[in-house]
């Protein structure tokens, strides 16, 4: 095994790694680089829970192959720690109990922040989209949403 | 910037699959691929050949069945001669990574010689096959109960309204799924990591799997990524893992696949129900009759509990004089069907709610309204000798009524739909019966200012651990951050149930808060001591104890802990509680009783495309007695939650009627509700304290989910003028339920 090649940073780190070629990204993280930030629900593309930002776009890592990563930013919700909006997505969905399992949480925050990095106040139906693709089976949506909206009043 | 506080969204949160011991292998199960055979041959020779693979099992290394229920324990942990549902597991690998685990399972060959399998009730009904030998007519258990003069309240009756009902199964689907990382110790004990609702459980059942004395064993619960009822029984995986540790002195991890979470789940039963109701004159419900059967799939596991529920929590929440049912759990061969929220009595009520509205319908009365009459009173006592203490069922009622707008006249296209319920808070009497108490705690003040509080609760994301600091720092006059809670682990804590039949908060509750009084008490009589003012008169308020009278007259927590560490050693105060109750005198009596019971309203707003079968939900209201909010955000959070996954088993959800093949076995297959789906939610926290709740709280976890389905199944049936009586409301079976 680990004939393709694949040099990128994760949370700012540079990896060079030697990958099968269909190692899922998901896998690398949490196997290969011990980032159990990263969650998963189904390694299917359906749950959401294993999102980390590829580029800045928020990107399921079970869907991703890690060979064909190379020149690639990645960052996992652990990697999101410093920044201030993150802190404040965070805070505001705490604030409302919107977790509870809290299992679907960083999948979630990391969608979050890829969205408010590019639309600082994000419509209800922006919310909705970015969450369209997060099951949270503890049902936090409605509690998330009601937090988001606050978020983004100016 | 706001600060994040809590340790979910950044992702520190240790689950079962991050737990990583030095040494770690891992393990995979190869599974059954019929639905009922006789296993030929295991061969295990291509997993052994398979690289990195270093062992591996099948069922005869086990010497014990296993099961919940010490009297039906009939699960092999690897199937043993005969496989009776796809997905059972047969053999078992180990390996130096996951995916040499997952290749040797694949190269386990299994030759089996197929019989003709069970794929319903109906089938199994027939008898026609056997899936367990020593249960030749295929039924678990045969529940006949009749309480009062059932007979002459039929024969008396100005109406009889009856029904027949189907509820389909459905899955948990916990966002986390199941796992295990067993680790056999050099100092010959085994510690088992495990996403479980119930840790003390876990920790007797493999005991008994693998001949180990309990002390052995040492269950670890890390955080766990939701349960839903889906994780209370002992596992395969669990058995299994242990086993492999044990061989290879070496710690092994098995994470389930979401596919395989299918498989194992213990879901919904799907049930068939007949329901009878007996009316008099006054519209009064004089007489329940019942004939419930329910698919069990291939094992018992906690079944037989289920076959109680399903017809004694009949007798909630409304007024009857009697009461009679019978109910069947049948085995299939399908996955076993276990415990989901509001376990056993959700398909009972949803038949209960229908037909309830089809009798107001045909005396022309509004459904609302006659509910509230038909309210159970605070006190009552049932048929079937359930003891009611608190109810705010009228006033779960009166807020939905109120806050949809119930009585007025309503918009073109859409309807209203109402149902209500109740539910225990806590099984009165365990699965084991002893007159152990059901859940201790322990509470240690140290001299730094912190509490710690040791309890064997299972959190599983209902917000449990943060309840119970609430109450400990309440009753110490304290904030709740002074009080951090140690769970999860059976060395550590003393002993809880665990997490299911909602008994968390009234049992652990009780218990939290009497070893909060024995600390409390501890710190007032060293502060008494060296300020010289009477216990009396004094009073504990957040990091102080101080004196009624003069406030400016008092000491620091720490220095009143500290004089009573000089005085007596540790601060300690224990706590216990057991339902002070016994059992009636009919046998099954001991399944159904609860200290409280909680009570529920829903109302829900519907639009129905008729072309289609499409139902919308538009708004669902939802209120619920739970005692005492001891926390208002966690009991607002199991409200929401309990909406939607309702609104998910009413409209989109089910494991397949047809049981041979769980279909389908992928999540994306599978309609859990997602943003996108929901209807307006809104919850109404009704309180009605209980004598018996620990400040009066009683549950919140899986009651509200009752009323949720048949309000929406009543709205619909409302818009459409036609009896929606099965469950999920696909949009084709709706179709072929109305014609126009
Ligand atoms: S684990 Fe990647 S989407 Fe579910
Ligand atoms: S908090 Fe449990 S899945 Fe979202």
């Amino acid at each position: 095994m680990g004939t393709a090649h694949a040099n990128f940073t994760v949370n700012g780190r540079l990896h060079r790694l030697c990958v099968d070629p269909g190692e899922i990204l998901l896998d690398t993280l949490r196997h290969r680089l011990g980032l159990t930030d990263v969650k998963w629900g189904c390694r299917e593309g359906a749950c959401g829970a294993c999102t980390v930002l590829i580029d800045g776009r928020a990107t399921p890592s079970c869907l991703r192959l890690t060979a064909t990563l190379s020149g690639a930013h990645i960052l996992t919700a652990g990697g999101l720690i410093a920044e201030p909006l993150a802190q404040d997505i965070a805070a505001a969905l705490e604030n409302k109990h919107a977790f509870q399992c809290g299992f679907c949480a960083p999948g979630i925050l990391v969608e979050l922040f890829a969205l408010f990095s590019r639309a600082p106040q994000p419509s209800a139906d922006q919310l909705e989209q970015a969450l369209s693709g997060h099951v949270c089976r503890c049902g936090g949506y409605p509690l998330m949403m009601e937090a988001l909206l606050k978020l983004n009043a100016p | 910037m706001a600060r994040s506080t809590g340790t979910a969204a950044f992702g520190f949160d240790q689950y079962v699959a991050d737990i990583q011991p030095p040494g770690l292998l891992y393990a995979a199960l190869a599974r059954s691929t019929k639905a009922y055979a006789q296993l030929e041959k295991v061969d295990l020779a291509g997993a052994l050949s398979t690289p990195g693979v270093l062992a591996a099992v099948d069922g005869a290394v086990f010497h014990r069945k296993v099961g919940m229920i010490p009297t039906s324990r009939d699960e092999p942990p690897l199937a043993l001669d005969v496989v009776r549902y796809v997905g059972e597991p047969v053999a078992a690998v180990v390996a130096v990574t996951p995916e040499a685990a997952r290749h040797g399972a694949d190269r386990v060959r299994i030759l089996y010689r197929s019989l003709p399998f069970i794929p319903d009730i109906q089938a199994s009904a027939t008898g026609a096959t056997t899936i367990h030998a020593s249960m030749p007519d295929n039924i678990l258990r045969d529940v006949r109960l009749s309480f009062g003069p059932v007979d002459e309240c039929f024969s008396s009756a100005q109406r009889i309204v009856s029904g027949s009902y189907s509820y389909a199964g459905s899955t948990h689907a916990a966002m986390e799924t199941h796992g295990a990382v067993a680790w056999w110790r050099p100092e010959q004990r085994l510690w088992i990591w495990s996403s479980t609702q119930s840790p003390f459980h876990l920790q007797h059942n493999l005991a008994c799997a693998l001949d180990l004395d309990p002390a052995a064993v040492r269950v670890l619960k890390p955080k766990v990524g939701g349960g839903f009822g889906g994780k209370c029984e002992t596992f395969s995986h669990e058995i299994v893992t242990a086993q492999l540790s044990k061989m290879l002195n070496r710690p092994v991890r098995l994470i389930l696949t979401r596919e395989e979470v299918f498989y194992t789940h213990r879901g919904r039963h799907h049930a068939l129900m007949d329901l009878r109701l007996a009316l008099g004159s006054n519209h009064e419900i004089l007489a329940i009759d019942a004939d419930i059967s329910l698919d069990g799939g291939a094992y018992a596991g906690l079944g037989v509990v289920t076959t109680h529920y399903a017809g004694q929590l009949l007798a909630i929440p409304y007024k009857l004089k009697a009461l009679r049912f019978r109910s069947r759990r049948y085995f299939t061969n399908a996955p076993p069907a276990g415990p989901k929220r509001g376990h056993g009595s959700v398909q009972i009520r949803f038949a209960m709610e229908r037909l309830i509205d089809k009798a107001a319908v045909s005396l022309g009365i509004d459904p609302l309204v006659w509910r509230r009459e038909l309210a159970l009173a605070p006190g009552a006592s049932t048929v079937n000798e359930l003891k009611i203490g608190s109810t705010g069922f009228g006033a779960c009622l009166d807020r939905v009524a109120g806050a949809s707008g119930w009585f007025d006249s309503s918009v073109e296209g859409e309807a209203l739909g109402v149902a209500g319920s109740a539910y225990i808070s806590g099984a009165a009497f365990p699965i084991f019966p002893n007159r152990l108490p059901h859940s201790q705690a322990m509470l240690r003040a140290d001299r730094s200012g912190l509490f710690t509080l040791y309890t064997g609760v299972a959190e599983i994301g209902q917000g449990t651990e943060h309840a119970m600091a609430q109450l400990a720092a309440e009753t110490l006059g304290q904030e709740r951050h002074r009080v951090t809670v140690l769970a999860g682990d059976t060395d550590a804590c003393p002993v809880d149930l665990g997490s299911y039949s909602s008994r968390v908060t009234l049992m652990a509750g009780k218990s939290v808060i009497a070893a909060a009084q024995e600390v409390r008490k501890q710190l007032l009589r060293a502060a008494s001591a060296r300020l010289k003012i009477p216990v009396e008169e004094l009073d504990i308020i957040p990091g102080r104890i101080v004196s009624k009278a003069d406030e400016g007259r008092g000491l620091s927590l720490k220095k009143a802990i500290a004089l009573a560490e000089e005085q007596a050693g540790l601060v300690l105060g224990t706590g216990h509680y057991r339902p002070d109750m016994k059992p009636a005198h009919y046998k099954g009596s001991a399944l159904g009783p609860s200290p409280a019971y909680s009570f529920s309203a829903a109302v829900a707003r519907v639009s129905v495309d008729k072309e289609l079968g499409l139902i919308r939900v538009l708004d669902l209201w939802l209120a619920h007695d739970c005692g005492t909010a001891i926390d208002r955000k966690s009991v607002l959070a199991q409200l929401y939650g309990c909406a939607i996954m309702g609104y998910g088993e009413a409209l989109l959800e089910s494991t397949g009627l047809v049981g041979s093949v769980t279909d389908p076995v992928a999540l994306i297959d599978y309609g859990v509700p997602l943003v996108g789906d929901l209807p307006r939610i809104h919850p109404l926290i009704v309180e009605a304290p209980d004598p018996e709740g620990p400040r009066g709280a009683k549950e919140v976890g899986e009651g509200p989910l009752l009323p949720v389905i048949p309000a929406i199944a009543n709205a619909a049936s409302r818009a459409l003028g036609v009896d929606l009586d099965s469950i999920p409301l696909f949009p084709d079976m709706v179709l072929e339920m109305y014609s126009p």
